[in-house]
């Protein structure tokens, strides 16, 4: 449902995370919002231990091709990601419709390293 | 993820209660064999003195070599449980290194005894994470499992003394983190391994800035 996409990769603490989201076909829900969250994964489990969620992007019928643009700052005591054999940390950008049961999400993995 | 102050301190506590439980029971339960088994024998022995003295010694001697398996098993489960502490001390400059950077390890030993077979002195790093698990009955648990991520060891003299080591916390290697389904966790360690006995070991946790 949503296409998201972000530019100037790999990012830093305190960075502004630029990205667009386009729709791919006619949604309809209360609003569109967008997140960056810190994710722990661990073989089964996901928790989110920081989240910085957007004010709505959109609210009700947001129709097919609508290109919407969004600028989320990371903290600027943000921790890098990192990768071991049996769990991983890393930022993700989150977009999603908040609407009537299920929301649909899409997520993209973020880079974000220290200077 | 704000650092928790006593997240080390928690982890040795954890090492320490885990080893408790399992090896403390273990030790209890041969020891008190070990007991029984030696205080069985030997009114047994006393009986059979009355018998003939060759009959009652070597009842004595099944009391005593029956009672040395179960209490050197005993003996090696507590210090399993409670392991000797090391004869010295250890201590890490800068206390919070970031990854990357050197860091000056100062070993300080003190008699370390005649049966010391070597010294090592570690860096390690622990990768926490939580896990489902499936009890007999079919009831799933949310459980914790650690495998270790990273280590580097360098040999030390056996002897008493004070010596300076230089090592390197990996630059690619994990940041010290403690979070709800995942952790990262940084130790210094020294062992001074003996011949025939448990290791000594210190265990000083840092945390590692990423």
């Amino acid at each position: 449902v949503l296409d998201v996409s972000v530019s100037d990769e790999p990012f830093a603490p305190g960075d502004t995370v630029p990205g667009q989201i386009v729709v791919d076909r006619d949604v309809s829900g209360r609003e569109l919002l967008v997140a960056l969250r810190y994710i722990e994964t661990s073989p089964d489990f996901k928790e989110c231990a920081v989240e910085v969620v957007s004010t709505p992007l959109a609210q009700g019928e947001v129709p097919a091709g609508t290109t919407l643009e969004f600028a989320l700052d990371l903290p600027t005591d943000a921790l890098p990601g990192f990768r071991s054999e049996h769990a991983s940390l890393h930022w993700e950008v989150d977009a999603w419709v908040n609407k009537r049961g299920l929301d649909p999400h899409t997520r993209l993995e973020l880079d974000v390293r220290l200077p | 993820m704000s650092r928790p102050l006593e997240s080390g301190a928690e982890y040795a506590r954890d090492i320490r209660r885990r080893r408790e439980r399992g090896f403390m029971i273990a030790a209890v339960v041969f020891g008190v064999g070990a007991v029984l088994w030696f205080l069985f024998w030997i009114l047994v022995a006393l009986f059979a003195f009355s018998l003939g003295p060759f009959v009652g010694l070597v009842l004595v001697l099944v009391a005593f070599g029956g009672a040395v398996i179960p209490a050197g098993t005993a003996y090696l489960c507590f210090r399993v449980a409670r392991p000797a502490p090391f004869p010295g001390d250890i201590a890490i400059e800068p206390e919070e290194p970031i990854r990357g950077q050197s860091v000056q390890i100062r070993v300080i030993r003190h008699g370390l005894g005649g049966r010391a077979a070597g010294c090592d002195v570690g860096l390690v790093a622990v990768e926490r994470y939580d896990v489902q698990t499936t009890d007999g009955d079919g009831n799933t648990h949310r459980g914790t499992s650690q495998a270790e991520h990273t280590a580097q060891w360098a040999r030390v003299e056996a002897t008493a003394g004070e010596e300076t080591l230089e090592m390197q916390i990996p630059a690619d290697g994990p940041f010290s983190y403690e979070g709800d389904a995942v952790a990262y966790r940084w130790r210094l360690e020294a062992r001074v391994h003996r011949r025939m006995r448990p290791d000594r070991r210190a265990v000083v946790p840092i945390w590692v800035r990423p």
